[in-house]
């Protein structure tokens, strides 16, 4: 178990709960005011998690999801379902922070002094540089204006690190068609990139 | 693009991914050409393997981190970002501005006030810098800005193998590629005197132009010193010893065979998905590296051919291991990868069992036999699944005693799973308790207590049978029940069985076994195994003990019973192999062990039975492949090896011969013939000495009487005695036979020696290769008796070569 100590209060776990479960009954409202509670966290425990990986720990990535989910949420109060939906959320936060600091990295390297870098795509160690991660956002938004579900599949399994099972849970569909979506829209999306 | 054409698209995707190739290729030429190109273009990119597979933080995540902290530039290189971070420094990407490429540069922190390693560090980086080759990241050059040295080489695209091991095992195909690649670079360092030191799976890159190897010579010989030092004070390594050679372990010199050690283990654990060396702590993984074995493994037949590669580069002594990275790549070159299932097959580590004798909690003539026999038979019936490989009974009887050194049994016994057990009698009922321990470490997985009528030991040895393979957690397809086929139908009858059981492990019990056998077949004529063991009992009495003359049909008979009973008996087949040999049908069982071994291939004795077979139809080659693979799966395994290689006339191989440490003793007579072959004859001498004294069996002796003869060049009194011993059926085996005649014709007594060999080839002697080769038959080339006996054995032997190869031994043995 994560410890409290470090995280939420007991009182903002209660806060984000009944934020959680009011979204989960239709409230959209309550989105917003949950995703402000949940980014900081998420990227908190994001660079931590980078630190960890720094040091060869084998931190599961996927983890981090769940690891938000019980260091805010208080587990007692909500059910499976709604519990889907966090992770859900939370995968959708993990892509801003992402997408975010990609931006932050290049607007400061316009201006900052290790300018006229040209980053040669064949020779590049780690095959995501900060700019391939804003082509995928903007990919996959323009999926989803032509296929919601499947670009949210991608969301909830890249982003989130969600099992098929979640999915399924969060989307409420069949892992048949999790599996179908995902394949159709990771070859959509490669072609989309590599055109 | 409007909603419509994207659903369309959509639904082409599936309907094409789904179908079969051929019906793929006709829906899709069913289509408009636009919208078909644009569903061609998308099924070509769903097979991008690794895109958006792992997850987007692995990525992405260094966005996350601080940027601040970056040092700006060092020399002509502007720093973009940090790409990871080492037991020996950090790495960076950074732009070289005059050449306008990006590069890697690494720092060498460790190297800032020490001026010797700094010394060391340059002449080997001059020596690395220019190694140029396709494998090999290149050395661009070595920086130094303000006291601190960097190193500026090519920046790759691509993951590390340490973090392509994280998505689990990889396919054959993909594992003996990246070996090549290894071994290749390998070839590249050592052909300039450079060892590598520090291979492991995070040097090893994977990148869409190939692997590349890093870090190499760099690490330098300190690495040892830091193990030596560093374990003791903290139990940690600086890096990681897993992949480190015994000899890099114990502090001794290191060359180019260390490097292939770390190639063994990397293949292994890029097919297993875990490492070969493994442990609670790094003493205990350095223990494995300098006294066990990685467990077998299995899945295919080129899962395990190149299994037979990795064995022999994880030899613990460096002389035993490939010659050079080129050699050990022709290996692996040999390995079979076939189309389909083979190519993305997975391999499947086996699971190391031995089940020991139980310990006797209180003495008691009526149900002691079962100490024994109970446990033979659970190994026997968990012998039959697939991914379990038990070790012999005779392994087992070593390490009786009612506290196992677990340790000695992991290294010598080669295991890492035992079942204990003790055995209580009180009444008329038998208490058992069976334990399944884990070796070396001792963890207890289970412990299981049966208690049953005195009548009932069928179902008390199913019931810890079953308990042990739950308690194993093996894959779902091995959750083989016994075959019915193997229940007895009499308890009377099976209690019969096993103290029968009891008594065939030595010569002398030999005849009170087949009694025994006999009298449990009376009460319950359907039970195959009984019918098996009678088999072997009156093969083995008349062959070394009396000679009954008739004793090859009767076991002929109780075998051939044992199969009617259950043609899936392996136990049967392995003794009816036996016989085959003996009555000049090698070829019959050779395809008999074949298709045994085609059938479940994890059991070392019948690979053991094939080392024989295929010597006596005269294919030498595959009896020594057959060997390595039966040593494969069980190191301790006995075989007939030897005469193989004496047949071969490979004397160098036949001296340097060891023995694994359970095999006790052994006759050396095949020594002894090889080394008076050779013209060592001094030699051979003194070895037969000690055989003299060593054996007790008659039969020896007479053979030790005649080899004493050859050895003194009187071919004449050879074979000459009639005694008792002459009725016993080894004096008709072929094989001895033929040996008889090589000496015969070795003292030039070529009359005599011509029909023992003319006698051996008509009884299933195929010895073509000896026969052609041997100095002995020389004086006999001309001869046209001779030359037919040779076309005779040829036919014989091409026939047996078809076979084999009909029968997939070239699959299974990889040759």
């Amino acid at each position: 178990m994560p410890d409290r100590a470090n995280g939420g209060t007991p009182e903002a776990s209660g806060e984000i709960t009944n934020l959680l479960r009011a979204w989960s009954s239709g409230e959209h409202a309550a989105f917003d005011r949950l995703a402000e509670q949940v980014y900081p966290e998420l990227r908190r425990m994001a660079r931590r998690y980078m630190k960890n990986e720094r040091q060869a720990n084998t931190l599961q990535s996927t983890a981090l999801v769940h690891e938000v989910y019980l260091r805010l949420v208080d587990v007692h109060k909500v059910e499976w379902r709604e519990r889907a939906q966090f992770y859900a959320m939370a995968a959708q936060m993990m892509r801003r922070v992402l997408v975010d600091a990609a931006r932050a990295r290049a607007s400061k390297k316009r201006g900052g002094s290790a300018a006229k870098v040209n980053i040669d795509d064949t020779a590049v160690l780690s095959p995501a540089p900060d700019r391939s991660i804003l082509a995928l956002d903007e990919a996959l938004t323009a999926l989803s204006r032509l296929a919601p579900r499947q670009a949210r599949v991608v969301e909830l399994r890249y982003f989130g690190g969600l099992t098929e099972e979640e999915i399924v849970a969060a989307l409420d569909i069949s892992p048949r068609t999790v599996r179908r979506d995902w394949d159709f829209a990771k070859a959509w999306l490669s072609r989309e990139l590599n055109r | 693009m409007n909603s419509e054409r994207f659903r369309e698209i959509e639904a082409l995707f599936h309907a094409a991914r789904e179908a079969t190739a051929d019906e793929r290729a006709a829906l899709l030429a069913r289509t408009d050409s636009e919208l078909r190109r644009e569903v061609e273009l998308l099924l070509a990119e769903g097979k991008r393997g690794e895109f958006l597979e792992r997850p987007a933080i692995e990525h992405a995540g260094y966005l996350l981190e601080d940027t601040a902290a970056l040092p700006a530039r060092v020399g002509h290189y502007a720093i973009t970002r940090k790409l990871g971070e080492g037991g020996m420094g950090v790495v960076y990407a950074a732009h070289d501005g005059r050449l306008e490429r990006t590069v890697a540069l690494k720092t060498m922190p460790a190297l800032a006030n020490d001026e010797a390693a700094r010394k060391r560090f340059w002449r080997e980086a001059r020596a690395a810098a220019s190694v140029n080759h396709p494998n090999i990241c290149q050395i661009y050059e070595i920086v130094e800005d303000e006291g601190e040295l960097f190193i500026a080489m090519e920046l790759l695209e691509g993951e590390s193998l340490a973090e392509r091991l994280r998505c689990g095992p990889l396919s054959v195909s993909e594992t003996v590629r990246v070996g090549f690649g290894v071994l290749a670079a390998l070839s590249a360092l050592h052909a300039r005197g450079i060892v590598h030191r520090d291979l492991k799976p995070t040097n090893v890159f994977l990148t869409p132009h190939g692997v590349k190897l890093l870090d190499f010579g760099l690490a330098g010989p300190e690495l040892s010193l830091i193990a030596a030092d560093a374990i003791t004070r903290t139990g940690m390594v600086a890096g990681t010893p897993r992949y480190m050679a015994p000899e890099q372990v114990r502090g001794e010199p290191v060359d180019a065979r260390s490097d292939l050690f770390a190639a063994g283990a990397i293949l292994f654990e890029m097919l297993a998905g875990r490492p070969a060396f493994a442990g609670q702590s790094v003493v205990e993984m350095l223990d494995a590296t300098l006294h066990e074995q990685p467990p077998a493994l299995t899945g295919s037949p080129a899962v395990a051919a190149v299994d037979r590669v990795i064995r022999r580069a994880l030899a613990k002594r460096p002389a035993d291991r490939p010659l050079s990275a080129d050699v050990m790549a022709d290996e692996l070159r040999k390995v079979r990868v076939v189309d389909g299932d083979d190519r993305m097959a997975l391999a499947r580590a086996l699971t190391r069992l031995v089940v020991l004798p139980f310990h006797v909690l209180r003495p008691d003539p009526e149900t002691d036999f079962l100490a024994f026999s109970l446990p033979d038979a659970i190994a026997t019936s968990l012998s039959g699944i697939g991914s379990l490989v038990v070790r012999s009974s005779a392994t087992a009887a070593r390490f009786a005693g009612d506290a196992p050194d677990l340790k000695a049994l992991a290294a010598t016994a080669d295991v890492d799973r035992v079942v204990l057990g003790t055995l209580l009698r009180s009444g008329d009922q038998l208490r058992v308790t069976a334990q399944l321990v884990e070796a070396p470490g001792g963890t207890l997985l289970t412990s299981y207590t049966v208690q049953s009528p005195l009548g009932d030991l069928f179902r008390l040895q199913d019931d810890i049978t079953r308990r042990v393979v739950e308690s194993l957690s093996l894959p779902l397809a091995d959750d083989v029940a016994p075959s019915a086929l193997d229940a007895p139908r009499n308890d009377r009858a099976y209690e019969l069985y096993l103290r029968a059981n009891d008594f065939a492990r030595t010569y002398g019990g030999l005849a009170r076994a087949r009694d025994l056998y006999l009298r449990s077949l009376e009460l319950d004529p359907r039970f195959a195994p009984a019918w098996a063991h009678l088999g072997r009992c009156h093969r083995v009495i008349g062959k070394y003990i009396d000679g009954s003359t008739d004793s090859e049909v009767h076991a002929e008979e109780a075998l051939r019973r044992a199969l009617e009973l259950n043609p899936r008996l392996s136990l049967a087949h392995k003794f009816y192999a036996n016989l085959e040999a003996d009555i000049g049908q090698p070829e019959r069982a050779m395809l008999r062990l074949l298709a045994e071994a085609n059938r479940h291939g994890n059991d070392p004795e019948l690979f053991a039975g094939l080392v024989h077979a295929c010597r006596y139809c005269g294919l030498y080659e595959q009896s020594v492949a057959a060997h390595a693979e039966a040593r494969r799966l069980d190191p301790n395994v006995p075989t007939s090896y030897e005469p193989t290689l004496l047949m071969m006339r490979d004397f160098d191989r036949l001296f340097a011969v060891v023995r694994p440490p359970l095999i006790a003793g052994g006759d050396d007579g095949f020594r002894v013939i090889g080394l008076g072959l050779a013209g060592q004859r001094d030699q051979a001498r003194r070895a037969l000495i000690d055989m003299r004294e060593a054996s007790r069996l008659p039969v020896f002796q007479s053979w030790i009487q005649d080899l004493t003869r050859w050895l003194d060049r009187r071919p004449a009194d050879m074979l000459v005695e009639v005694s008792v011993l002459s009725r016993v059926k080894v004096q008709d085996d072929a094989e001895v036979i033929f040996q008889q005649g090589w000496l015969l014709c070795d003292g030039g007594d070529y009359e005599r020696g011509l029909r023992y060999v003319q006698r051996a080839v008509a009884k299933g002697y195929f010895a073509v290769p000896t026969l052609l080769n041997s100095p002995q038959f020389d004086a006999l080339r001309n001869d046209s008796a001779f030359r037919a006996l040779v076309m005779d054995a040829e036919a014989a032997r091409e026939r047996a070569l078809t076979a084999f190869r009909e029968a997939g031994g070239e699959l299974l043995l990889g040759r």
